[in-house]
């Protein structure tokens, strides 16, 4: 096992989350069969295909033809990321309640480090199944997860039970769950290495704890001396937290297009809010403020703004993405398909250099800010909001 | 013209002036130096559009009064390197000779009709100050105005006459440095206050006058004259409003750290030693009859640095940036300093001395 035995590393990973996206918007195609991607013609390929459709042999990577050809009676429904990407917000959102170490992997799928939270938040095994049922509650998604004490075994764990899952390995039956997988399932096992174990006779991981570490890197060179470890659990890489992200953004695509300013104007003080809360749960501040603006046209405008100073108060980055709209909107646009607000320039308010001359004003923002976010925290998002918030 | 002088004193003549000209500017005239010889006093002068500098040399003896502009770094050099106690100077058509024991160099001219004319003193000065005085005020605030000027980042220093006394402070909006001095004189017929660009008000602190000289200076709407020794400048001002700085000195400071300056100094040396770019904030931890200070720079190290102050209120933690502090107490002249703060997000107040006031807003620390 690893030198930190006591890690205790979470893998979630979402059940064909784009075929669940969008069997959630559309009651027609909850249970049936459905194929997201290319175009309802039959060109292009899978990108993801529900469990229904699954079981018909049909999976993501796929031609859509021969997709078809399996599943004739599939609905087929072109992709939207806009919204996935959405949706996939609000997964890390829940994630980040649980801990601030969150590594992506994709839009559906991320690594937790939960070793600091048990303390807090309970046993491992509940906090993984808190973490699924979080989600569940506000998403109405599902999620497969696997909990181990490294992220080899985590990531394998999640895959073990789909859909739905929640597998746990411990420093106990790791060996067990190990054994009898295919080496496929090692990680970094390939079309050009899978012929070479299995010529020598290697077709589980129990088979391929017979080399010796001498023979891995004989065999495989550095990657060899990788696999004698995998196939006997050991994995000590980090979870590489998103702190160190380069932008923290949130977007939405109307349903229809929207002409109504003051509308857009409350949907960017929404998504503000949304991206500031993110900012400040991991205690970060940024400098550039961005606005995206996609019209009924498929024009896409991008404009940003960066301010003298880091910080994470509401009313500064609102006042920069409001100054970004009302420049836009002197433009006469017309009716607008998708609007996002973001912050970059990123930086951690650690060792931050405080203003002498708008000490009053930058307390009492910090202050509304902070009272907002802990009345959150306990009560909910919805249970406070901002003056000109619009709710739906 | 033709004249002899004094070698010594035409290199800090001439320092002075090298201080005014600029070194690489397409106008020539801002480059040279002008020299006007009259029958007993030869008067050097510099500009470089926002400040001017007349300065007047009287040990010379002038065989032919007489106008002319040279590049001033030029002769400057040629003034410094040489060794006589004696130079002399002469014009010949559109050169100037510079002869001293076994030396001669020409140097070429400009036209002195080129060179503006420059202002001088007419009438008293508004106010007379000590020069040791003027430069220490100087030397007090000068560190803390801002390289540019925005909404509460001046970049120069605000001078302040109210009866007989010259506050000077200055800001980048960070940290406020204020310094109190009593006048000589005057004081009446004056603007009551202007704001000094840096460069200015550097060049006051440098002029080479004798401490004990009494400085003249008249605040104007839009420029300030000062005399000291032989130099007369002429500055122009810094345009708009000094933020209200006696808003920001708080006066609700109830933990009261006092300590040895120089004990505060090298510790604080020491502990910025392992800070960086990422990490400036070096962390005060206090408690009672002790200092520490530590600081980390990621992937370099960590350091802690204890000493012994008086403190007896609650323990507490507040970061500051190190260059800050020592900004200050580089410049301190009291034995002593006394550290006055509130709470790790409120500034904190050093006092050196009566008349030495500086407040510096902290930075954030890492949640321990």
């Amino acid at each position: 096992m690893s030198r930190r035995s006591e890690r205790y590393i979470l893998h979630i990973d979402m059940d064909a989350f784009f075929a669940a996206v969008e069997q959630l918007g559309n009651p027609e195609l909850q249970g049936q069969p459905v194929l997201v991607g290319g175009d309802p013609k039959g060109r292009g390929v899978v990108s993801a295909a529900s469990y229904e459709a699954r079981a018909f042999g049909c999976h993501s990577a796929m031609p859509m033809a021969q997709a078809l050809r399996l599943c004739p009676d599939a609905a087929v429904v072109r992709s939207r990321i806009d919204r996935y990407a959405e949706m996939s917000g609000e997964v890390f959102d829940i994630a980040e309640c649980f801990t601030p170490l969150i590594e992506p992997l994709s839009i559906d799928e991320a690594f937790l480090d939960i070793t600091g939270s048990t303390r807090l938040l309970g046993p491992p095994e509940k906090i993984a199944g808190d973490l699924k049922e979080r989600v569940r509650e506000q998403t109405q998604l599902t999620a497969s997860v696997g909990l181990a004490p490294n992220k080899f075994l985590a990531k394998l764990a999640s895959d073990l039970d789909k859909p739905d899952g929640l597998v746990v390995v411990t420093p106990q039956n790791f060996q067990d769950v190990l054994d009898p997988l295919p080496i496929s399932r090692l990680w970094g096992v390939g079309k050009a290495t899978l012929p070479r174990f299995e010529a020598m006779g290697i077709h589980t991981f129990k088979d391929a704890r017979r080399l010796t570490f001498e023979e891995m890197a004989r065999e495989f060179g550095s990657a060899g001396e990788h696999f004698y470890q995998l196939v006997r659990g050991i994995d000590d890489r980090e979870v590489v937290p998103d702190r160190q992200a380069k932008s923290i953004s949130h977007e939405v695509t109307f349903a229809t297009d929207v002409k109504d300013h003051d509308h857009l104007r409350s949907v960017i003080l929404d998504q503000m809010d949304h991206v500031l809360r993110r900012l400040r749960r991991q205690r970060l501040v940024a400098r550039t403020v961005n606005l995206k603006i996609r019209s009924s046209d498929f024009k896409t405008i991008t404009r940003s703004t960066t301010l003298d100073t880091a910080t994470d108060r509401m009313d500064l980055l609102l006042g920069a993405a409001s100054g970004l709209f009302e420049a836009w909107q002197r433009t006469r646009p017309g009716a607008v398909r998708l609007i996002g607000v973001g912050v970059s320039l990123l930086g951690t308010d650690e060792g931050q250099q405080l203003q002498l001359f708008e000490q009053e004003a930058d307390a009492r923002g910090r202050q509304l800010d902070r009272t907002v976010d802990e009345i959150r925290d306990r009560f909910g998002d919805d249970a406070i909001g901002r003056g000109t918030h619009i709710s739906e | 013209m033709k004249l002899r002088f004094n070698r010594e004193e035409m290199v800090e003549a001439l320092g002075t002036i090298c201080n005014v000209a600029v070194s690489r500017s397409p106008k020539d005239v801002l480059k040279c130096v002008c020299i006007e010889a009259q029958p007993d006093v030869l008067l050097l002068s510099a500009t470089d559009q926002e400040v001017g500098l007349r300065y007047s040399v009287v040990q010379v003896e002038v065989d032919e009064p007489g106008r002319t502009l040279v590049v001033a770094d030029t002769l400057g050099k040629i003034v410094r390197e040489c060794d006589d106690e004696l130079l002399s100077i002469e014009t010949e058509e559109a050169m100037l000779h510079v002869r001293g024991v076994g030396s001669h160099f020409q140097i070429v001219t400009h036209d002195p009709s080129e060179f503006p004319a420059m202002p001088t003193m007419e009438g008293e000065p508004g106010f007379v100050i000590g020069h040791a005085l003027l430069r220490r005020l100087i030397e007090w605030t000068v560190f803390a105005s801002a390289r540019e000027s925005t909404r509460y980042a001046i970049n120069g220093v605000l001078w302040e006459v109210e009866g007989d006394a010259l506050t000077m402070a200055a800001t980048d909006g960070r940290r406020l440095s204020l310094g109190r001095g009593k006048l000589d004189s005057g004081g009446l017929s004056t603007v009551p206050q202007v704001i000094v660009p840096t460069k200015a008000s550097t060049l006051f602190a440098r002029l080479p006058a004798e401490p004990e000289a009494a400085v003249g200076v008249t605040m104007a709407p839009n420029r300030l004259l000062l005399k000291a020794g032989g130099a007369l400048v002429n500055t122009s001002l810094v345009e708009g409003h000094f933020p209200k700085y006696e808003d920001v000195i708080p006066t609700d400071c109830d933990r009261k750290m006092v300590v040895g300056t120089s004990v505060l100094l090298s510790a604080l040396k020491r502990a910025a030693l392992l800070t960086n770019e990422e990490s400036k904030g070096v962390r005060l931890s206090l408690a009672e009859g002790e200092l520490t200070l530590s600081s980390r720079a990621p992937e370099q190290g960590e350091s802690t640095v204890s000493i012994p102050v008086h403190y007896d209120s609650e323990p507490m933690e507040i970061g500051f940036n190190p260059i800050f502090l020592l900004d200050v107490l580089r410049v301190a002249d009291t034995e002593e300093v006394t550290l006055a703060l509130k709470a790790a997000n409120r500034p904190g107040v050093l006092r050196l001395g009566d008349d030495f006031t500086h407040v510096v807003m902290p930075v954030n620390l890492a949640s321990a």
